[in-house]
């Protein structure tokens, strides 16, 4: 028996040969380097001979005010997203789930569906175009409707314009996979238990609220948690809406790390935001991982 | 009964209406690649009145370098990806085997290092391995991420073929990779489709990354070219607009070919893991 076991667990070491080759090489490795690599004054001036400083990077990135006020930018986006987009991806599973199975519903979810094979890159090009002060939608609109003095810079002309630019992007914001898992969610509930709820008198809100809403409870922990892990690490909409101007008034802790990295070269600093936004999302996620054990 | 069909119709309103906001971007994109920068002004909503198809021909001539190596690298990674876990897939839930689960926990806890931490460590190590501007420097580091999941979802899937039929392939005398080949494969067909789908727009939707490790040219993938067009001096945008519509095609076709496994794929990605 023991030689078979033994063979049985060489296969096996064998066949997840490949992945641990993969993860160690590209993941374990790395991670470690950034942590190493948050400790030296690493830039393009000294690139072959990066030295050691200590803490001296984290204490410059939390002394400096671009950095400190990313989070506060972040702290916008996220809500937003939280709130609003996972609002409105519940609301359009509601609705088409209501509709039950007609040819209607099929077409809105095949309406919703097409924009989740549009590259990414082609909907943000869409929304700079329309956001373009000359020639985009935004302004052409409000021109088409008499509201020269509407017109503006959006992306550009504050902070408040372009976070409310940065914010409105990708309206109704439906793409995602959030309003499928919403969906089957809705429909695995046994009807009956809603006619009796009617039966009884309780009215449509009511049954959304009571009935409906917490049997998705377990989707939307979930999509919350993929929301905030995801949304920390964000920067693409602003890197290629806003470059995250006006000034530093759109930029986001992500931003800030790929700028510093790879446009000032500032390897160190970059490293540093990189372990301080690893070590806030591994918190949310332990935090989560607490929280989901204590309601079960 | 009245207040019920008021509120379908209220329901049914608002549905079409976020169907309109969430299309319309596209019929735009699709009746301003045919127009002039002059028409675009004067005829900004309109449909066009004299439209130039030659735009389509211009920018494929520039955007199908970018295309096929998008293909190439999204098509490798899939690939690599899928047969990466299933291999460890099956060894997780066909064999025993001395720390079994400690390194299903491992894996476990890779999931969870963020791309944040490790764009600048890899970045140097693509670097030093002499890989930026070929495709593995995309391909190798998109194969790491890319099994994780793919191994937890294909577990669970392995783990639901019934027993019975791994024991009448091993009574006639047929080896565990047999039993691979011939049973869990084509068992498994249609989770490996849709996790290999999900690969594929994951990879093909990458900016960042490529953006870092293909600047040249002729490496460049389709979103960093796309990226570049918009951000020239003089744009044309009915040639922006068509490279747009045709960079939108390939996933296009692919999808609509697919779209169960994909939808299942993503779903049970979400759900499971």
């Amino acid at each position: 028996m023991k030689p078979l076991r033994l063979m049985e667990s060489r296969a096996a070491y064998l066949c997840l040969l490949p992945t641990f080759l993969f993860v160690g090489l590209f993941l374990v490795y790395p991670t470690f380097e950034a942590i190493r690599i948050s400790f030296l004054d690493w830039n393009l001036r000294n690139y072959y001979h990066p030295e050691f400083v200590g803490l001296s990077n984290y204490r410059e990135i939390f002394n400096n005010d671009v950095f400190i006020d990313s989070f506060r930018v972040l702290a916008i986006f996220l809500g937003w997203q939280l709130v609003i987009l996972q609002g409105i991806s519940v609301l359009a599973g509601y609705l088409i789930y209501l509709l039950g199975t007609s040819r209607f519903a099929g077409f809105i979810k095949v309406a919703f569906i097409i924009p989740m094979v549009i590259p990414g890159m082609v909907s943000t090009l869409f929304w700079l175009f329309f956001y373009e002060p000359t020639n985009g939608m935004l302004n052409m609109l409000l021109g088409q409707l008499g509201l020269e003095s509407w017109q503006k810079v959006w992306l550009g002309a504050s902070q408040t314009t372009a976070i409310g630019s940065l914010l409105m992007k990708g309206f109704p914001w439906i793409s995602g996979i959030g309003f499928l898992i919403y969906l089957a969610g809705f429909q695995s509930l046994d009807e009956s238990v809603r006619e009796s709820a009617r039966m009884d008198g309780a009215s449509g809100w009511t049954v959304f609220w009571r009935i409906d809403l917490p049997l998705i409870l377990p989707q939307l922990k979930l999509t919350t948690i993929l929301v905030l892990i995801g949304g920390i690490q964000q920067y693409g909409d602003q890197y290629i809406l806003t470059k995250g101007g006006p000034g530093y008034d759109t930029t986001v802790p992500g931003l800030f790390l790929f700028n510093n990295a790879f446009n000032y070269g500032k390897l160190g600093i970059g490293s540093a935001a990189g372990v301080t936004l690893f070590l806030i999302i591994a918190l949310f996620t332990v935090l989560n991982l607490r929280f989901m054990k204590s309601r079960t | 009964m009245r207040t019920k069909a008021w509120s379908r119709s209220v329901n049914v309103a608002l549905l079409l209406f976020f169907a309109f906001c969430t299309l319309y971007p596209l019929y735009f994109m699709l009746i301003s690649s045919v127009k002039t920068n002059a028409e675009l002004q004067s005829n900004f909503f309109g449909l066009p009145l004299d439209p130039q198809f030659q735009y389509y021909g211009s920018s494929l001539n520039k955007i199908k370098t970018y295309m096929s190596n998008s293909g190439v690298i999204s098509a490798i990674s899939a690939i690599g990806v899928l047969v990466v876990s299933s291999l460890s897939a099956y060894a997780f839930a066909r064999f025993r085997f001395y720390g079994k689960d400690a390194l299903f926990f491992t894996l476990l806890l890779f999931l969870m290092i963020p791309g944040v931490l490790t764009i600048i460590p890899q970045f140097v190590l693509v670097k030093n391995l002499g890989l930026i501007n070929t495709p593995w420097a995309a391909i190798l580091p998109y194969i790491a991420s890319g099994q994780l999941v793919t191994i937890f979802v294909m577990r669970t899937f392995f783990e639901g073929i019934p027993k019975e039929l791994f024991e009448s392939i091993k009574i006639d005398g047929g080896s565990e990779f047999r039993c691979f080949i011939s049973l869990v494969i084509p068992f498994a067909l249609p989770i490996i489709l849709s996790m290999g789908l999900v690969t594929v727009l994951n990879t093909w939707n990458d900016f960042f990354w490529p953006l870092l490790v293909l600047p040249d040219q002729q490496k460049m993938t389709l979103t960093v070219g796309l990226y570049r067009f918009m951000d020239q001096q003089q744009i044309l945008y009915g040639q922006v607009f068509s490279a747009m519509s045709l960079a939108s095609v390939p996933l296009m076709v692919l999808f609509s070919f697919t779209m169960k496994f994909f939808v299942q794929g993503l779903t049970s990605g979400a759900i499971k893991a």
